[in-house]
C-alpha cells in the first residue's frame, strides 16, 4: 500500500514537469509596451504606435555574452506602427511581425492624437483596452498635439531616454507644478459616464529642443551622444464634450481648472509687486483648500466658490520689504488677484466659451441639491453657460524664507 | 494497478531476505543477543570465575586478579574488572591494600558467614558497593565498568563502582554557539551530563530515570523530568515508548528519536536536540521531558512545536525588546528560506504584471541570452549551493574555506559572467541560504531546505497558484501532527493566545508567569506576581543616602 502511494507521488511529481508552457512565459520572452499612441490613418481606419521598451540594452546588463567592445548604437526603446482597423486589431497584427509577446501589464501611457480625439473620440479606442485585463486602468490618458504621432513617440529624453518613459515619470511629479490637469484612462472613463461632469486630460506636444546647440556641437563622430531636435513637453490641458476633444487651456487656465476642483497641491504663483515698477514676486503654493457650494437664490443657482491658499514667498525681483503686516498684506492682495485672474480665465474659456463643465458644478450641485439636479439634467447644457460664479479667495503667507527685508540701495537703514 | 504488481514483483519482499542466510552460519556459536542464562552465584570461586569466562571470553582487557583476604590461604578471592573502565589508583590503594592489610592486622573473624559483613562494612573503602549473586548482574556490571570482587565460599559478589574513563572535557556546544548565555555543554558520558543538568535545577523533585536500551550495546538511557511539573501522562507516555524499543544497539539520541516519534513518515522534526544543559532545563522547567542517552552529547525534548523551534535559548538571555526584535528577523528569514526562490520563479515567469516596471526591466536586461529558463536555472542553482553546503559541512575547516571561496568565485562571479545564470538569481539564492542559516534549530532547518525544492517545481509549473497549493499542503500536514500528544502549531493553531507571548514575541520575563498551557498545566504558575521592577523597589534607594 504505502510503496503504491510512493509510485503515485513520484508519478504525480514528475507530472508537474509536463504542465510546461500553459500560461508560462519567461521575462525576457516579453515585449514590454510601455506607452501606445493612436492617430488617425484615413478610411476610418487607425495607426497605432507601440513603443517597446528594449531591454536588451537596459539596465547595464553585463551578462548575456553579447559582445561588451562592439559599439552598438542601440535605442534603448523602439517604436512600432501598425495600421489597423482597431486597436484589438492592432495589437494582433504584431506577432505577424517579431516573435516576441506582447505585453501590456506595464503600459503607462496612451497619447490620442487630438486630431483623433477631436473628431472620433475616445471611446473608439479605450472599449478594447479597458475590457482587456492585461491593461491597468491607471493608464495615463494624454492628447497628443501634432500631425505625427510616430515622430511624437521617437522624441528621446535625455536623462531619461525612453519617451513614453520620461513622459510618465513627469507626470508622477504633476503635484509639483500644478499646471496641467492628466487624467488616467479610468478616472477619464468614470467622469465620461458621469452627465454632471465632463473629462479632461492633459496635453502632450513636442516643441524645439532649446539644449540642442544652434551650431553644430558634438555629434556622433566625437563619441557624443547628440541632443535630441525636440523634446516633450506636457502643456495644458485637453478639454472634452462626452468622449470628444472640444478645446484646450494654457498653462495658466489649467491652474484654474485645478484650483476650482481643488487639485492644487505646490506650485509657484506670480504676480506683480503692488506699487513698484516692473516688480515681481513668486510665491510656492504650500496649503490650498477650495470649497465650491452652489447655493438657490430666487430660483438662481449660483455657485460660490471659496479658495483659501497658503504660500511661501520664495522671490522678488525689486526690493519691497516684508518686515511689516501691513506689506504682506498687501502681497497678499496682489497674489489674490492673481489667483482670481487665473480661475476666471478657465472659467471664461471652459464655460463662456467652449460651453463644458470640467470644473463638477454639476456634481455640486446634483449633491447639494438632488431633485432640483433631476429637472436641471436635461437642458444642463444651456443651463451651465448662464451659470454665475462668486470667488472668494483669501491667500495667506507664511513665510518670506530666510528674507525679510531685500537688498535696497536707496533708503538708508 | 499492473504498475504496482510489476514494481511489487521487482522488490525484494521481506520474506525472502538474506538475513535467514546469516543466522544459520553463527547458530553453533552462542551469541548472548537476548537474556543471558539466569544462574546464580555458587559457593566457589573457580566455579565462579570460570562462569564469568565463559561468559566474557579471555579477553585481555578483562582482568581477573586472584588475592588472598588476609594472611590465611583458606581465603582466597578475585577481583574482576575491565582495564580503562576502572580507576585504577582507588582500585589498588583503597580496594586491593585495603582488602590485603586489613585482614592480616587479624581482625577478621572466625566463621565464614561473618566476612560478608566485614567487608562490606569495614574492609571496602569505596563509596558506592552492593551486593549481587546473579552472574547475569554480574557481567552486566562488568561491562558497563564496576569492579567485582568474589570470595570463596560466599555465594555473592560485590559490586565496587569506581568507573573511570576517559572522556571530553566540556566544551562550548558547536552546533549551538550563542552570544549570550553558558558556553558548556553535553559530553559524552551520561553521568557527567546528568551532573550538569542536576547543577543547574536543585530540587528534590528533579528526576532521573534510567534504562538499560539496546541488547547488545546496553546504552544506559535517562529519561528526566521535574516531578510535579511534567505531567504523568507525558512521563508515563514517553516512558512507554521507549521501552518499547527493541533493538540490537543505540549509538546516538538519533535513533531513540526515529524510534519514539509520532509520525515516522514527516519530514518535520518532532523533538528538539540540543547540546546545551542550560536549554534542556529551560525546558524541564516549563513542563517538558528530556532524555539524555549515553555516548551522545545531544539531548532530546519533547514534546515540540514548530513554533519553538524558531527560538533560541538567547531569546531568554538577551532582553526583550531586543529578543523580540531578532525573533521576527527569525521568523521572516524563515519565509523567505522557504519561499524566496518559488515566489522569484512564480512572478517572474507567470506573474510580471506584479513588478514593478523598472525592476521587470532590469531583470529581462540580465536574462537576455540566457540558455535556461527560470526554473532550470533556480533549481540548478540551489543544488549547487546545497552541494556546497555539504562539503563545507564535511570537509575539514582549513579545506572548507577554499570550497566556499571557489563556490562564491563560481556561483557567483564566474557563472554570471559566463552568461548562464543571472546575477538577480544568485542574489535570490544567496539570501535564501543565508536566511536558512538563521533558523537556530539545524533539524528543522533541513527540513525546509528539502521543502523549497518541490515548492520551487509547484512555482514552475502553475505560478503563485502552484505556491499557494504548496502552501496550503504544507499546513494541512502541520496541523495534523502531534508530538506527544501536543499540536505542532499550538499556541497558533489551536490558537492558546497567552502562549504567544513567548512565540510571536518574547514577553519581559516579569510578564511570563504562567508555564505553556500545553504542558505545563499540572503546575501552571511560574513566578510570583508583580514582578515588574521599577525605580521604588522595596526599602533600597538604589544605594544613595536618605534624605
Amino acid at each position: 500500500m504505502i510503496k503504491q502511494s510512493v509510485v503515485l507521488i513520484l508519478l504525480l511529481c514528475a507530472s508537474l514537469l509536463l504542465t510546461g508552457c500553459w500560461d508560462r512565459r519567461e521575462v525576457e520572452e516579453l515585449g514590454i509596451v510601455h506607452g501606445i499612441a493612436i492617430e488617425s490613418a484615413g478610411n476610418n481606419r487607425i495607426r497605432v504606435v507601440f513603443q517597446y521598451i528594449n531591454t536588451s540594452i537596459q539596465g547595464g546588463g553585463g551578462g548575456g555574452g553579447s559582445g561588451e567592445n562592439t559599439i552598438t548604437f542601440q535605442k534603448p526603446y523602439r517604436n512600432q506602427v501598425i495600421e489597423a482597423d482597431s486597436v484589438y486589431d492592432a495589437v494582433k497584427q504584431l506577432p505577424q511581425e517579431t516573435v516576441a509577446r506582447r505585453f501590456f501589464a506595464h503600459t503607462e501611457v496612451l497619447i490620442v492624437s487630438e486630431e483623433f480625439a477631436r473628431e472620433r473620440g475616445i471611446t473608439e479606442i479605450s472599449d478594447y483596452i479597458s475590457r482587456d485585463p492585461q491593461f491597468k486602468p491607471n493608464i495615463w490618458l494624454l492628447v497628443g498635439r501634432g500631425k505625427d504621432m510616430a515622430s511624437l513617440m521617437d522624441t528621446p529624453g535625455v536623462i531619461s531616454p525612453i519617451p513614453t518613459l520620461r513622459v510618465s515619470n513627469v507626470l508622477e511629479h504633476q503635484d509639483v507644478v500644478s499646471s496641467y490637469a492628466p487624467l488616467r484612462l479610468g478616472e477619464f472613463i468614470r467622469t465620461l459616464e458621469c452627465t454632471s461632469e465632463q473629462p479632461f486630460t492633459a496635453v502632450l506636444e513636442a516643441t524645439p529642443n532649446p539644449s540642442r546647440p544652434v551650431e553644430a556641437g558634438h555629434g556622433i563622430l566625437d563619441g557624443q551622444v547628440p541632443e535630441p531636435a525636440n523634446r516633450l513637453a506636457i502643456n495644458g490641458t485637453a478639454l472634452f464634450k462626452n468622449d470628444k476633444m472640444v478645446g484646450w487651456l494654457n498653462q495658466q487656465e489649467s491652474r484654474g481648472l485645478l484650483w476650482l476642483r481643488n487639485e492644487v497641491k505646490q506650485g509657484i504663483i506670480k504676480f506683480s509687486l503692488p506699487g513698484v515698477e516692473n516688480g515681481m514676486a513668486a510665491t510656492e503654493i504650500y496649503r490650498t483648500h477650495t470649497k465650491v457650494t452652489p447655493v438657490l437664490e430666487n430660483g438662481q443657482i449660483i455657485v460660490n466658490v471659496k479658495i483659501d491658499a497658503e504660500t511661501v514667498v520664495q522671490e522678488v525681483t525689486r526690493s519691497f520689504p516684508m518686515d511689516d503686516t501691513e506689506d504682506i498684506q498687501k502681497i497678499e492682495e496682489a497674489q489674490n488677484q492673481a489667483v482670481i485672474r487665473e480661475v476666471q480665465s478657465a472659467l471664461d474659456k471652459a464655460q463662456k466659451q467652449m460651453q463644458v463643465d470640467p470644473f463638477g458644478f454639476g456634481q455640486a450641485i446634483h449633491h447639494k441639491y438632488p431633485e432640483l439636479w433631476q429637472q436641471m439634467r436635461p437642458d444642463w447644457d444651456e443651463v451651465f453657460p448662464e451659470i454665475p460664479v462668486n470667488l472668494e479667495v483669501n491667500t495667506t503667507i507664511r513665510l518670506t524664507n530666510l528674507t525679510s527685508r531685500p537688498i535696497d540701495f536707496e533708503t538708508e537703514p | 494497478m499492473k504498475w504496482f504488481q510489476w514494481l511489487a514483483k521487482k522488490g525484494i519482499s521481506p520474506n525472502n531476505s538474506p538475513a535467514e542466510g546469516a543466522n544459520a552460519n553463527t547458530a553453533n556459536v552462542p551469541v548472548y543477543t537476548g537474556a543471558l542464562p539466569d544462574t546464580p552465584v555458587s559457593l566457589h570461586l573457580d566455579e565462579n570465575i570460570q562462569q564469568l569466562k565463559s561468559i566474557l571470553g579471555e579477553q585481555v582487557d578483562i582482568i581477573y586478579r586472584r588475592i588472598r583476604l588476609g594472611p590465611s590461604p583458606n581465603n582466597p578471592a578475585c577481583i574482576v574488572y575491565i582495564e580503562g573502565l576502572v580507576d585504577t589508583p582507588v582500585l589498588n590503594e583503597d580496594i586491593i591494600k585495603s582488602l590485603m592489610l586489613f585482614t592480616k592486622q587479624g581482625d577478621l573473624k572466625a566463621g565464614k558467614s561473618s566476612i560478608r559483613d566485614d567487608i562490606l562494612n569495614s574492609v571496602l573503602t569505596a563509596s558506592n558497593v552492593c551486593e549481587s549473586c546473579n552472574i547475569k548482574q554480574l557481567v552486566a556490571s562488568v561491562l558497563s565498568g564496576e569492579v567485582i570482587l568474589l570470595v570463596e565460599g560466599l555465594n555473592a559478589a560485590f559490586l565496587i563502582d569506581i568507573k573511570a574513563h576517559a572522556e571530553r572535557a566540556i566544551s562550548e556546544p558547536p552546533s549551538e554557539v550563542l552570544v549570550r548565555g553558558p558556553r558548556e555543554g553535553f559530553n559524552e558520558t551520561l553521568k557527567t551530563n546528568m551532573t550538569m543538568i542536576r547543577r543547574r535545577i536543585k530540587h528534590p523533585r528533579l528526576r532521573f530515570s534510567t534504562m538499560p536500551i539496546g541488547r547488545i550495546t546496553a546504552t544506559d538511557v535517562a529519561l528526566v523530568y521535574i516531578e510535579g511539573i511534567a505531567a504523568p501522562d507525558l512521563v508515563n507516555e514517553v516512558k512507554q515508548r521507549l521501552q518499547r524499543i527493541d533493538i540490537d544497539g543505540v549509538l546516538e539520541s538519533g535513533y531513540l528519536e526515529e524510534l519514539i516519534e509520532d509520525h515516522p513518515f514527516s519530514p518535520f522534526p518532532q523533538m528538539h536536540h540540543t547540546e546545551r544543559p542550560d536549554r534542556v532545563a529551560g525546558s524541564l522547567l516549563e513542563g517538558q521531558v528530556a532524555i539524555l542517552c549515553d555516548g551522545s552529547p545531544f539531548a532530546l525534548i519533547m514534546p515540540a512545536q514548530l513554533a519553538s523551534f524558531i527560538n533560541s535559548p538567547e531569546d531568554h538571555y538577551e532582553r526583550y525588546i531586543l529578543s523580540t526584535a531578532l525573533r521576527h528577523v527569525r521568523w521572516i528569514s524563515f519565509g523567505i528560506s522557504l519561499f524566496l526562490p518559488s515566489l522569484y520563479i512564480a512572478i517572474t515567469t507567470f506573474h510580471q504584471e506584479m513588478i514593478p516596471t523598472r525592476l521587470l526591466v532590469s531583470i529581462s536586461a540580465y536574462r537576455q541570452g540566457l540558455p535556461f529558463s527560470t526554473l532550470i536555472e533556480a533549481l540548478m542553482m540551489e543544488f549547487i549551493f546545497e552541494v556546497l553546503r555539504e562539503a563545507g559541512v564535511r570537509l575539514p575547516r582549513a579545506i572548507g574555506q577554499a570550497v566556499s571561496i571557489a563556490g562564491a568565485l563560481v556561483i557567483g562571479q564566474s557563472a554570471v559572467t559566463a552568461g548562464i545564470v543571472s546575477p538577480l538569481m544568485v542574489i535570490v539564492v544567496a539570501a535564501t541560504g543565508i536566511a536558512s542559516f538563521t533558523i537556530p534549530s539545524y533539524s528543522l532547518g533541513i527540513t525546509i531546505r528539502l521543502f523549497r525544492f518541490p515548492l520551487m517545481l509547484l512555482a514552475g509549473a502553475f505560478g503563485l497558484f502552484g505556491v499557494s497549493i504548496g502552501f496550503i499542503l504544507l499546513v494541512i500536514h502541520t496541523v495534523n501532527l502531534r508530538s506527544f500528544s501536543v499540536p505542532y502549531l499550538s499556541p497558533l493553531a489551536p490558537l492558546q493566545t497567552k502562549d504567544l507571548k513567548d512565540i510571536l514575541v518574547r514577553a519581559p520575563q516579569w510578564k511570563m508567569n504562567m508555564r505553556p498551557r500545553e504542558y505545563g498545566q499540572l503546575n501552571p504558575t511560574r513566578m510570583a506576581p508583580g514582578l515588574k521592577p521599577g525605580p521604588q523597589q522595596g526599602s533600597n534607594n538604589g544605594g544613595r543616602k536618605q534624605t
